[in-house]
């Protein structure tokens, strides 16, 4: 028998093996107890920790090694002897008899010694003199008392059996920090007046701090023991067990825990600036529109050949607007019309007062340039800030824009609304993954700008690289292509919870920021103080009643060197009546369905991606990720493929189910058959711009 | 998300009281949850929280005051009723179904949504069929969600404590409910698996779930809650955002009683 | 199809396949067994069957205790015999009839009784057993008092009667099977959950949007007719009943089938149904005390495999490899 120094082995534990049917919970475990020693074993949920008291106390027989109580060879024996011996045990979670009162409970803590009436008045005293809280609730049944207090009776039955060692499971269980000082008080007076105690704890800074040996257990093992003290300041075990609360010094996890510790930093003092419009009522806005409206056309007419031509064959006069219903009397212009007049179509201005140009990138024929004014850049950057404003960016953010710069409107545009706003620009630009994850890190940026495939691609490569605890980002503002629900969650998830906004934007219509995602997230609210949205028909150009998906036909307000007048975006959405819960009394669309060019058609059938998108969404354990495949078979029919990524993390063999669900799905609601094939998460290509996800191989070149 | 038009309190009670013999468990308690926000309920044991959740499930029916959903007046309804108006719960002593596996234990959470009749059952038609595997993808999505997929045949007592009180959490979300009650979520848990809790909890909230959360761990509440509000003896004694609580005088005073000296 | 897609196959149908495996291995029984005395035990042992699924969907899915389900098992038998030989109904309309008037008296006593809970609802269904028993015995005009009714005509398949113990076989163990396929599709519907669930923790059920109440009464009504299934097979069966075998030690002979099997277990109900059946008959001259060898038989078989025959069978290999295989570890490990 082994002392450690002068004191004598109470409980040695050798070799101890546990199985619970065919399950092993201990393998092999080793610890030694002194009399009047505290031993801490410390270890997360599911180390063994309750499996190793229950052995002790005999509760479950151990399937090999030895259990040494004063000498004697224990392993096995019924709970009842080994309470007799003089082990005695405050389970886990308390264990009351909840119904029979304190005095009734502590009674029972004796029963196995079997004092006399006399011996057990005094040690009830006793309980009492340590517990007086408990001497209160005397009568009380123990399921009305509080946590701390059936605590207290917990430990206080324990020592109504005078026990030689005592085991305390979990003291700290579901109580408050007060209440928790308070058992562990008691503890170290226990210890103090020579208890021999073994203590188990998940709360690992209270256990060492009230012990004077622990053991660390993890999985069924003992990973390391040593003097208690010198395992509170080794540094790895700290990390290892201690988690959160070794930042400090875990003393401190205490007043941590009741949140005194932390440094706030005081809000600076924000400048009330704010970039909403200021108009407090609908009719209010209303009138500002018309207004807009009128100067738009008069304005148009004065300085633009290609307008007044228009004008005029539509039989409007510079004064026919009176009211904002007269816009159906105005003529449409669509995206022809600015190649027709490369390369400043639309132009209002003279020359010298055109500052800036702008040019999307025409996938087909010339490219779209549009001229700005000072004002109109100016009238850019400081509605781009209310989007800014919207999201809850402030100058304390940092706003890292992955956006093209140069010719296309979205970096400067981005950029000029994050000076605006006060926060900082981190202008990286798009593609750089390298680059973007280390500035995500270092700067701790709090705002990334892209498009929604350059959003996934980073969110991924954040995710492989672990990045996700590191980066301090909060919102992705996204925008220039449609997305669906899952593609949005799968963002957010990989970036651990941030917020997304999806951001409109024209180029034809100064740029993206013409409106932004509402905080609450169901819906689009757009700035009608610079343009007016009309949602029609695409085939009879009428208005659609509110509610309905219709190409989105827009009119500037405000804009001067290239002015827009029912100008046909061959954008799908509608708008949202009524008031938004967010307060805002700005007018709302929803996000963009899809151009009215994306449709394609499959054996007479008009289908939308964005329909495809939505069943896809709705089906758990799907990727956002996806490809249509149309083909024509040897007899003229359409086929479609469609290949779907499985959901990141999700077992192959859930495929079979998912490929069934998505073909039923597909069939109830496009009455559609398709082929469906299920592949591996990433095996899809990611863009960092815009992801093409239909391939029609249905047109064949007729020349030979 | 939140449902476009909707309003903004989503829970609200009123004067609810609540006697066990003499003694008020409840005192006219008033407490409103928004949509979309984490409301949570603190304060030293025994001051009612856990009998405030039972009065808004339908275990206990309070004595006096009023509790609307959704402007649902929620007194005399029983449980069955209040979760299938979009309810959940999660419970402080787990209650998990622990002969059935975890993933039968999650799909019980979709219990509601399953809606099939008797003859549908017994005849397993197709409808029933695609339905069951429409409930299994998604528990099993959730279970992925809440690191669980891996046992997700196991039965559930053989579980560890941390991975119960994750599959009660995820038992509870699985139904994607509209207001969430989290009855001590990290009680018993480590920091490391605390932690993890608490990300799932902001995930759960940032997908638009509304929680009523009740909890000892303050780094937990400070870090997650939008709104607090503070019981003890069965009455509201403070209520705010996180800050102004964390430095309530009455607040500290209940909590941790005088500080005599720092550690 | 290849070996691959064959599996995933059998996998995705396992239950259905294992239906209709074991209706392949009963097939040719009554071709091999000759012996029409011990095709007549097996002939019991299917009806039994059909009464102890029904039983078990109540005690071991949901959780709850009857011990008076001879009483619906002899409404069946009695109300099918009556209607089929006073009423001139044949035996397939009798059938139903009789089950949805059981199912009806099910929910109309389950209404009050199922409030009650654990000894309380046992007593009441006992209670319950007791009152059906006493009136079968007394109401001679009906129900022939103590010498009971005969006559019964046995079911009939395309005109012609079904004569000798092969011909039954192939009618009792077909019930059987559609009883199995019924309970085995129903314990795995979101209801069937809905019970498992009651039965671990009804307060947290009712939490999940479970509806305990009427779960519970809808079980009980469903275990019910059931039974009074295979009270009309055992009329029509037997041509000959009386009231004894309905009394109360017969519900308890159903609980112990119950419990020996394995508490929702559904193939345990089978197992359970056998083995309580037939055991008796195999030790000869112990077949008078039949009352004592099924509460031994109970007594060993909880003392021994807890979980009932075919988990605890499982378990116990299960175990066993376990130890085996961390022995044989540790034996390598030490050198």
């Amino acid at each position: 028998m082994t002392t450690m120094g002068s004191r004598k082995t109470l409980l040695h534990v050798q070799g101890l093996t546990l199985h619970y049917g065919a399950a092993q919970a201990l393998f092999g475990i080793d610890l030694e107890v002194a009399e009047g020693e505290t031993v801490a074993i410390v270890g997360a949920n599911g180390a063994g920790k309750s499996s190793l008291l229950k052995a002790i106390t005999g509760i479950v027989r151990p399937s090999g090694g030895r259990i040494l109580f004063n000498g004697q060879d224990v392993t096995g024996e019924p709970p009842s002897r080994m309470a007799t011996l003089g082990v005695a045990l405050s389970p886990e979670g308390r264990e009351m008899f909840g119904e029979l009162s304190v005095r009734e409970n502590l009674a029972l803590g004796a029963l196995a010694g079997r004092p006399g009436k006399a011996e057990l008045g005094r040690r009830m005293a006793e309980v009492f003199e340590r517990f007086p809280k408990l001497r209160e609730r005397s009568a009380q049944p123990t399921a009305t008392l509080s946590g701390g207090e059936q605590q207290m009776v917990a430990i206080g039955r324990a020592l109504m059996a005078c026990p030689r060692l005592l085991l305390l499971d979990e003291p700290s269980l579901g109580l408050a920090p007060l209440v928790t000082d308070e058992i562990f008080d008691i503890i170290h007076r226990l210890a103090r007046a020579g208890t021999t105690i073994l203590l188990v704890e998940q709360n690992a800074a209270r256990a060492l701090s009230a012990s004077a040996t622990a053991y660390l257990l993890a999985n069924g093992r003992i990973v390391h023991s040593g003097k208690s003290d010198e395992l509170l300041v080794h540094p790895e075990l700290r990390r290892a067990f201690l988690g959160a609360a070794s930042r400090g010094s875990p003393a401190q996890s205490r007043l941590g825990a009741a949140g005194l510790t932390n440094v706030r930093l005081e809000k600076p003092d924000m400048s009330r600036l704010t970039f909403m419009p200021p108009f407090a009522s609908v009719e209010e806005l209303g009138a500002h529109q018309l207004k807009g409206l009128q100067w738009t056309v008069r304005h148009a007419r004065q300085g633009s050949p290609f307008y007044r031509g228009r004008l005029d064959e539509a039989g409007v006069g510079p004064d026919a607007i009176r009211s904002l219903d007269d816009i159906g009397k105005l003529p449409f212009t669509t995206a022809d019309d600015l190649r027709d007049d490369y390369p400043f179509p639309l132009r209002s201005v003279p020359y010298e007062q055109i500052v800036r140009i702008h040019s999307s990138s025409g996938t087909t024929g010339k490219r779209k340039i549009l001229c700005y004014t000072q004002k109109d850049v100016d009238d850019w950057a400081n509605f781009f800030a209310r989007c800014y404003e919207m999201a809850g960016v402030t100058p304390l953010d940092r706003v890292q824009i992955a956006v093209g710069y140069g010719l296309w409107t979205a970096g400067v545009g981005f950029q000029a609304g994050c000076e605006r706003i006060g926060a900082l620009a981190v202008p990286t630009g798009p593609g750089n993954l390298d680059l973007q994850c280390n500035f995500l890190v270092d700067l701790q940026s709090t705002v990334f700008c892209c498009t929604a495939s350059m959003g996934l691609l980073l969110a991924e490569e954040v995710h492989k690289r672990g990045l996700a605890e590191q980066i301090n980002l909060k919102k992705v503002i996204y925008g220039s292509e449609r997305s669906s629900r899952s593609m949005r969650k799968r963002i957010s998830e990989l970036l651990g919870g941030a917020e997304l906004f999806d951001i409109p934007g024209l180029t034809e219509l100064y740029g993206p920021g013409t409106g932004i995602e509402c905080p609450h997230h169901d819906c689009i609210h757009y700035w009608a103080d610079y343009y007016l949205l009309e949602i029609l028909d695409p085939e009879t150009l009428q208005p659609l009643p509110a509610g309905e998906w219709g190409e989105m036909v827009v009119t500037s307000l405000a804009k001067e060197a290239a002015p827009l007048i029912r100008y046909r975006t061959r954008d799908i959405t509608r708008i949202i009546p009524g008031p938004c819960t967010c307060g805002s009394i700005l007018p709302r669309h929803s996000r963009i369905r899809g151009r009215t060019d994306d449709v394609f058609k499959f054996r007479g059938v008009n289908i939308y991606p964005s329909t495809i998108d939505a069943i896809l969404s709705a089906i758990p354990g799907l990727g956002s990720e996806y490809q249509i495949h149309l083909t024509r078979d040897e007899h003229a029919r359409d086929r479609m493929h469609l290949v779907v990524e499985r959901g990141a993390g999700v077992e192959p063999k859930r495929g079979d189910e998912l490929q069934r669900e998505i073909a039923h799905m597909i069939k109830h609601k496009v009455i559609v058959t398709a082929d469906v094939e299920v592949v591996d998460y990433g095996s899809l290509p990611r863009s960092e711009r815009k992801t093409k996800r239909v391939f029609d191989n249905r047109i064949q070149d007729s020349i030979v | 998300m939140a449902v476009a038009g909707s309003e903004r309190v989503l829970l609200q009670t009123s004067g609810l009281t609540k006697y066990f013999g003499g003694l008020p468990a409840l005192h006219e308690v008033g407490l409103s949850a928004e949509r979309g926000q984490v409301t949570a309920l603190i304060g030293p044991n025994g001051a009612g929280k856990t009998t405030f959740i039972n009065c808004l499930t339908g275990i206990l029916q309070p004595d006096r005051g009023s509790m609307t959903f959704e402007g649902r007046e929620l007194s005399g309804l029983p449980p069955h009723r209040i979760a299938r108006l979009g309810i959940a719960r999660t419970f402080q002593n787990l209650r998990l179904f622990s002969g059935l596996s975890v993933l039968d234990n999650v799909l019980c959470g979709l219990s509601a949504r399953a809606g099939d009749s008797h003859l549908e059952a017994f005849l397993r038609t197709p409808a029933l069929r695609h339905r069951e595997r429409r409930l299994w993808l998604t528990a099993l999505e959730t279970l992925d969600t809440f690191g669980l997929a891996e046992r997700a045949s196991v039965p559930a007592d053989a579980l560890s404590y941390g991975e119960k009180k994750r599959l009660d959490l995820a038992r509870a979300f699985v139904s994607n409910p509209k207001l969430v009650l989290l009855d001590e979520p990290v009680a018993g848990l480590n920091p490391d698996e605390t932690e993890r809790v608490g990300t799932l909890i902001r995930q759960m909230r940032r997908g638009g779930a509304s929680l009523i959360l009740v909890e000892h761990d303050m780094d937990l509440v400070m870090s997650v809650s939008d709104h607090v509000v503070v019981l003890d003896g069965g009455r509201r004694i403070a209520e705010g955002s996180p800050e102004d609580v964390q430095s309530n005088p009455l607040v500290l005073e209940a909590y941790l009683g005088k500080i005599s000296a720092t550690a | 199809m290849s070996a691959a897609r064959a599996a995933k196959f059998a996998r995705r149908h396992r239950m259905g396949l294992s239906v209709i495996g074991l209706s392949v291995v009963l097939l040719p029984v009554p071709l091999i067994l000759a012996n029409p005395w011990q095709l007549g035990i097996l002939n019991l042992v299917a009806v039994n069957a059909v009464v102890v699924l029904g039983l078990n969907l109540f005690i071991g899915y949901a959780g709850q205790i009857s011990l008076g389900h001879a009483a619906f098992f002899g409404l069946g038998s009695y109300g099918s015999a009556i209607l089929t030989t006073a009423g001139g109904i044949p035996p397939w309309a009798a059938m139903p009839i009789t089950a949805v008037g059981v199912a009806l008296t099910a929910l109309i006593i389950g209404v009050p009784t199922l409030r009650l809970s654990g000894h309380y609802l046992a007593m009441a269904t006992l209670g319950f057993n007791i009152v059906v028993h006493h009136i079968l015995v007394h109401w001679d005009p009906v129900t022939g008092g103590p010498s009971g009714l005969t006559g019964i005509p046995p079911f009939g398949v395309w005109g012609r009667t079904l004569q000798g113990e092969a011909q039954q076989y192939y009618l009792l163990w077909g019930a059987a099977m559609v009883a199995l396929t019924l309970s085995v599709n129903f314990v795995r519907s979101g209801l069937g959950r809905g019970l498992a669930a009651l039965a671990e923790d009804e307060v947290a059920a009712a939490a999940m949007g479970v509806d305990v109440r009427r779960g519970k009464i809808a079980v009980f009504t469903i275990s019910a007719a059931f039974a009074s299934v295979g009270g009309s097979l055992f009329a029509h069966y037997m041509g000959t009943i009386t009231p004894d075998t309905f009394g109360i030690f017969a519900s308890i002979d159903f609980v112990i089938m119950v419990v020996v099997g394995g508490l929702g277990s559904l193939w345990g109900s089978l197992a359970g149904a056998a083995f309580v059946t037939i055991l008796p008959h195999l030790l000869g001259p112990l077949e008078d005390s039949k009352d004592i060898l099924h509460g031994l038989i109970v007594v060993v078989v909880l003392l021994v495999l807890p979980r009932g025959l075919v988990a605890g069978l499982v378990d116990l290999a299960k175990a066993q490899l376990a130890r085996r295989g961390s022995a044989v570890a540790t034996r390598i490990v030490q050198g």
